[in-house]
């Protein structure tokens, strides 16, 4: 009898541990209602150049890597992956959602943009470069610094720095969503 | 549905099956170790051992070492030597030993970290080491293939030495009265402590690999009374536990150490509540 009880109270001590709830996972991505993106389908990576840690193409468009289907952790795993091993990544298209911001040089009056991705603890953050299309004017054309931005562009490697040992990440021939 | 498909996505992502395969190998080592630790009451010796490894991370950073890993657990393997074979005839007990090294280590390595390092975003590299928050998630394959070589090295120690280290940790001196050399299973403990650990530290981060070592023996302890019921208990607990957060984590976006000692916390509770029942 003792054993019975016992495990009858194991069982229902499982039971109110276990989510067995109908409410989907929140995600930091906004996956739309709509649409699961049909990578979430597919069965492993097509690309033929086999690049280990590329996420498998998505059927909506042209992106190789999409930020925005992940959940903040994910992000943030792939982004310092992108960082660790530029290589895999370069002439992708990646399309990312962020913070973006914009510096203009007073003296040159070049302006600057790029779009910071921010990790889960929101204490670490990793920049992308950004660079505007040739028709767009700044501020009109550009949006609000600060605000947050889905950003789809091709991946390339700045170099300016790199004789100090810097390689920074920017996105090219960009549109914005 | 849309749950599964997203982790049907995620597990095509290398990293994430990599994150996995070393979780529940670090969590089935801690869980063993921390049963040994727990009963010889050196439950806060990750706490301690960590921190010293994330002052010789400091170091190896600041010297732009490619690979940390020879220095950090060279380091943290001469302090658990010191820490768990000084015996008993030292001036500073263990307790206190392990209090001044933990944070002298911390404090060192934060020190040297802010002055020398050329890091662009310190606080967040600190922050990631402390908290591991996605490091799991940005390892190489060699990555992988040291820890599980090093994982299966620590369950076969175990396994092969199970009875000296279960005579050890109950009765030293009777141990010694018997033949065992409990001086080289000392050592042996301590190193295996000390790699466990580091290794440790890439899933939960600095500040909660006790989390790994105490949880898993305190929840086993609360159903079983036998050494051998509670290691394997533990080492069951720990893996599902380790598997559970990460999953979680990478689903629901959250910072995979906490969401791994969260999981832990559960199966503690549940744990002694099964226990409670099971008395009355």
């Amino acid at each position: 009898m003792k054993s019975i009880r016992s495990a009858l109270a194991l069982i229902v001590i499982l039971l109110l541990c276990t989510a067995c709830g109908q409410q989907s996972v929140n995600s930091a991505a906004n996956l739309p209602s709509s649409d699961v993106p049909a990578a979430s389908q597919s069965s492993p990576i097509e690309s033929a150049q086999a690049d280990e840690n590329i996420a498998p193409s998505s059927e909506t468009g042209s992106v190789d890597v999409d930020l925005t289907e992940l959940s903040s952790t994910m992000v943030f795993a792939e982004v310092a992956n992108m960082m660790m091993q530029p290589d895999d990544y370069l002439g992708k298209t990646v399309r990312i959602r962020g913070i973006f911001t914009t510096y203009q040089d007073p003296q040159t009056k070049q302006v600057y943009c790029g779009v910071t991705v921010q990790d889960a603890t929101a204490c670490c953050a990793q920049g992308f470069d950004i660079v505007m299309p040739q028709t767009a004017r700044y501020p009109n054309d550009y949006p609000a610094d600060a605000s947050e931005v889905t950003v789809c562009g091709t991946l390339l490697a700045n170099e300016e720095l790199k004789n100090s040992g810097i390689i920074l990440l920017r996105l090219e021939d960009v549109t914005f969503e | 549905m849309e749950l599964f498909d997203k982790l049907a996505l995620y597990w095509t992502y290398p990293f994430v099956r990599y994150a996995l395969i070393v979780g529940v190998l670090v969590a089935l080592c801690a869980s063993l170790l921390g049963v040994t630790l727990v009963l010889r009451r050196f439950s806060f010796i990750g706490d301690g051992l960590s921190h010293v490894a994330f002052g010789a991370m400091s170091v190896a950073t600041v010297f732009n070492l490619t690979n940390d890993m020879p220095l950090v657990m060279g380091i943290t393997i001469v302090c658990a030597i010191l820490l768990l074979c000084a015996g008993r005839n030292v001036r500073i007990k263990g307790d206190a030993a392990m209090a001044m090294l933990s944070v002298g280590a911390m404090a060192v390595g934060y020190l040297v970290v802010n002055i020398f390092s050329a890091s662009s975003n310190l606080a967040g590299d600190v922050c990631t080491t402390l908290f591991g928050s996605t490091s799991i998630l940005t390892l190489t394959p060699e990555d992988v293939v040291m820890c599980a070589i090093l994982s299966v090295a620590v369950v076969l120690l175990y396994v092969f030495f199970y009875h000296k280290i279960f005579a050890v940790t109950f009765d030293e001196n009777f141990a010694t009265a018997t033949g065992i050399q409990t001086r080289m299973y000392n050592l042996l403990l301590a190193v295996v402590t000390a790699v466990v650990i580091v290794m440790s530290m890439q899933l939960v981060g600095s500040l909660l690999i006790s989390a790994l070592v105490i949880f898993p023996c305190m929840s086993a302890m609360r159903i079983f009374y036998s050494f051998r019921a509670v290691t394997v208990c533990a080492a069951i607990l720990s893996v599902c536990c380790a598997a559970a957060g990460i999953v979680v984590s990478i689903l629901a976006g959250t910072p995979v150490g906490s969401t791994i000692v969260l999981a832990e916390i559960i199966a503690f509770c549940a744990c002694s509540a099964f226990g409670l029942v099971r008395k009355g």
